[in-house]
């Protein structure tokens, strides 16, 4: 029945099938594990070629680059070269099992040529986790308020010394109209001394003008009580002007109690504001990395797949549901980079498959770091249990730092030294729960505080260069918790307690010197507008006196002469004379 | 001319084979084993050892050929008789047993019988194979030499059946 007339040829025909089939299963499986990248990661995968050894059932991936999704011109990891040992027994058996693998040549964040953006017009993914507030922000509240304190320029806030410079404006003015009334009641008396001395040859014209001066003297006499009047007054004003300068000095005393009240630093907060831009963004990243491996290690094992959109799996009782694809071993090798310096390092991954919750072990990704970063790195992501679990641990005793600046240049900052520094790590996420705890020490440490050039002009750049120089190491302890999109945290270091204290003590030596400064200065504006308002007063009131006690003296010399003229002399004294009764023919007759 | 022999080789394996000389046997156990493939879903190994075996062995290639196209074109038609059937059996705890130890074996999850329209399909196919050829020979014997006859009345089918082509134009 066999027709092998038949058979031979197609089975030639299915080799040379099996052979094409080689030649374009690596573009095709190339294309399968670029696909399935770009679904992981969300940006460009690349993979520069792909070779297949049937015979040592070895697959070889050549320059492999996953793109960062958050910065679409650097790569999230590559690698230089992959080797895939697979199990041929497991192919048999429809699975892509890796039992060993090697990937060489990696490197973390590298930059790239292109853009790794998969969709040029979707913007870049970012962190979506919010933080509850900044720390940068924090301490700026706190400095912003405690800067204001001593840069409030309260002077023009003071009444003394408003009040001294209305004093210093309106006096003078005073002064100077007492003055030219005074001078004025002067020319008018001399006017009328001319006017009497005259003596017109003309009897009529001497009434009319011995009436004229009977009139303007009885107005000089008014005007001279009124300047006296006026004195008083200005004496009056003078006693209201001391009871509102001693009133004002007590104001200012309450404002600048209120104003130029010190706000007392809490350490934590320093702590926070020095040190927690330093570590915020090292725990985001990491926490970044934990979100990112949550979608590449799923949670919930895959649905029982079709065949061809056709039907359903059936599972089958006691038979051990396995992934389709594993990776049971893969040894890494590459180099990373912190602080510009390179960091080589090695380890092993286990446990990868694709689909975790089918397995009975975690994904376990071991590394350890030499050069300028020598440390340990376990990551555990376990899907095993009911609920997806993350862990990260990160011990580094000898890590070299470079000089640093910690906070705000422009405000507060310090300066530490470089050295070298022991930081370990561990954040746990259990389901959204996150918690954990990174620990930062630097001993021995010399730090350098810098404060605003607007605040270091006091005692502060000293009292706290004196702290400074007291602190012999540097620790701190930011523990973690919350959930992944809203963690919460608290930094606890003994950098903020130590410069607290000395910033807290400075603060309030200047605070208190400054208000001690405004009180004297605003008691001298007053003071010496006081003294001179009454010394000014006491001048002018005799200037003013002497001018019209010597106006007095004419107005009464005037008056006599004047009623010797007129005949009546009782009757010109402070009326005006009546013209109506004078005896005129024995005026006309003189 | 090859271009164009190539494109319609579907229909030249079609009339060949119903304008050649071979037995009602081999018609019907195409047929029969064509019956079996179309309603296997592809892309796992026992549809392709049945296409191995159509090809392999001395039945009707092109009836076998058209009849897996012709009932595969109706699979969506089916496929929820087929999923019922499939489901009946892959639920059969006997089966289940049966099934679950070829599982653990090299091979054996490559053929997808786990599948219920896999499973159905080859189940119906196999229950059907031995009436679809019981039924189609005597079909065949009585009307392929008459076919035969008549569509070598005409040229394309002589064409295609590779023979030549008489100047007059139609053979007897």
């Amino acid at each position: 029945m066999i027709r092998w007339s038949y058979l031979v040829p197609r089975l030639c025909l299915l080799g040379i099938a099996a052979a094409v089939c080689y030649l374009v299963l690596p573009g095709l499986l190339r294309w399968s594990l670029i696909q399935a990248g770009q679904r992981v990661t969300g940006a460009k995968v690349e993979v520069a070629a792909l070779r297949l050894v049937p015979l040592r059932a070895q697959l070889q991936l050549i320059d492999v680059q996953f793109a960062d999704p958050s910065s679409p011109m650097r790569n999230l990891v590559q690698a230089e070269s992959t080797v895939l040992e697979l199990d041929t027994a497991a192919l048999l058996r429809r699975k892509l099992v890796v039992h060993e693998g090697r990937i060489g040549g990696v490197r973390i964040g590298r930059p790239r040529e292109t853009s790794g953006q998969l969709d040029p017009a979707q913007p870049s993914q970012g962190t979506a986790a919010t933080w509850g507030d900044s720390v940068q922000e924090m301490g700026a509240r706190w400095l912003d308020r405690s800067v204001e304190t001593l840069q409030t320029d309260l002077e023009n806030e003071l009444h003394s010394v408003r009040l001294g410079r209305e004093l210093a404006e309106r006096w003078p003015r005073d002064y100077e109209r007492l003055e030219q009334q005074s001078q004025e009641l002067r020319s008018r008396v001399e006017n009328l001394v001319q006017l009497v001395e005259q003596r017109p040859p003309n009897p009529l014209r001497a009434a009319e003008a011995y009436q004229q001066a009977a009139g303007e003297l009885d107005a000089v006499r008014r005007q001279s009580r009124e300047l006296v009047t006026q004195l008083e007054q200005l004496r009056q004003q003078a006693a209201l002007d001391r009871r509102a300068a001693a009133e004002a000095r007590e104001h200012d005393e309450r404002l600048l109690r209120e104003k130029l009240q010190t706000t007392q630093l809490d350490p934590e907060t320093l702590s926070r504001y020095l040190l927690g831009p330093e570590l915020q963004p090292r725990v985001r990243e990491a926490l970044a990395w934990l979100e990112w491996a949550r979608g590449f290690v799923p949670a919930d094992s895959p649905p029982p797949t079709s065949v061809a959109g056709r039907g359903m799996r059936v599972l089958l009782p006691g038979l051990r549901v396995t992934p389709d694809v594993q990776i049971r071993r893969l040894v890494l090798d590459g180099e990373g980079q912190l602080n510009q310096q390179p960091v080589p390092f090695a380890g092993t991954l286990t446990g990868v498959s694709s689909a975790p919750a089918l397995m009975d072990q975690p994904v376990v990704l071991r590394l350890q770091s030499g050069g300028a970063a020598a440390g340990k790195l376990e990551a555990v992501l376990d899907r095993t249990g009911p609920a997806p679990c993350d862990q990260i641990r990160i011990n580094c005793p000898g890590l070299a730092q470079p000089e640093r600046q910690l906070g705000k240049p422009d405000q507060l900052a310090v300066t530490v030294a470089s050295g070298t520094v022991d930081v370990s790590a561990e954040l746990e996420l259990v389901g959204d729960t996150v918690r954990g705890t990174l620990r930062f020490r630097q001993e021995p440490v010399a730090i350098t505080p810098h404060v605003k050039a607007d605040l270091a002009g006091g005692v502060l750049n000293e009292q706290l260069a004196a702290a400074a120089a007291e602190v012999r190491q540097v620790q701190a302890e930011l523990t973690l918790d919350g959930t992944l999109q809203k963690p919460r945290w608290k930094l606890h270091s003994n950098l903020g307690p130590e410069l607290a204290q000395a910033w807290n003590r400075a603060l309030t030596r200047e605070v208190d010197q400054r208000r001690q400064q405004l009180a004297e200065r605003a008691n001298q504006v007053l003071a010496e507008q006081l003294n001179l308002v009454s010394a000014e007063l006491a001048r002018h009131e005799q200037a003013v006196r002497e001018k019209l006690q010597i106006s007095d003296g004419e107005v009464a010399r005037l008056a006599r002469e004047l009623a010797e003229r007129l005949g009546g002399p009782d009757k010109l004294l402070g009326h005006q004379l009546p013209l109506d009764k004078l005896p005129l023919n024995k005026l006309l007759r003189r | 001319m090859t271009a164009f022999l190539w494109l319609f080789r579907p229909l030249r394996l079609a009339l060949r084979a119903l304008t050649t000389d071979c037995s009602a046997r081999q018609l019907a156990l195409g047929f029969a084993l064509g019956l079996v493939i179309g309603l296997v879903p592809k892309g796992n190994l026992i549809a392709v050892s049945l296409t191995v075996l159509l090809f392999a062995t001395r039945v009707n290639l092109g009836v076998g050929l058209l009849t897996a196209m012709g009932v595969s074109a109706l699979a969506p038609v089916v496929d929820p008789l087929l999923h019922g059937f499939g489901w009946k059996i892959l639920t059969h705890p006997g089966v289940q047993t049966c099934l679950a130890s070829w599982y653990e074996r090299p091979l054996i999850p490559w053929t997808d019988l786990d599948n219920t329209v896999v499973a159905g399909g080859l189940a119906l196919g196999l229950v059907l194979f031995y009436p679809a050829y019981h039924l189609s020979r005597p079909l065949f014997e009585r009307y392929h030499p008459r076919l035969a006859a008549w569509l070598m009345r005409y040229r394309v089918a002589r064409l295609a059946a590779g023979g030549t082509v008489p100047s007059h134009g139609r053979a007897g």
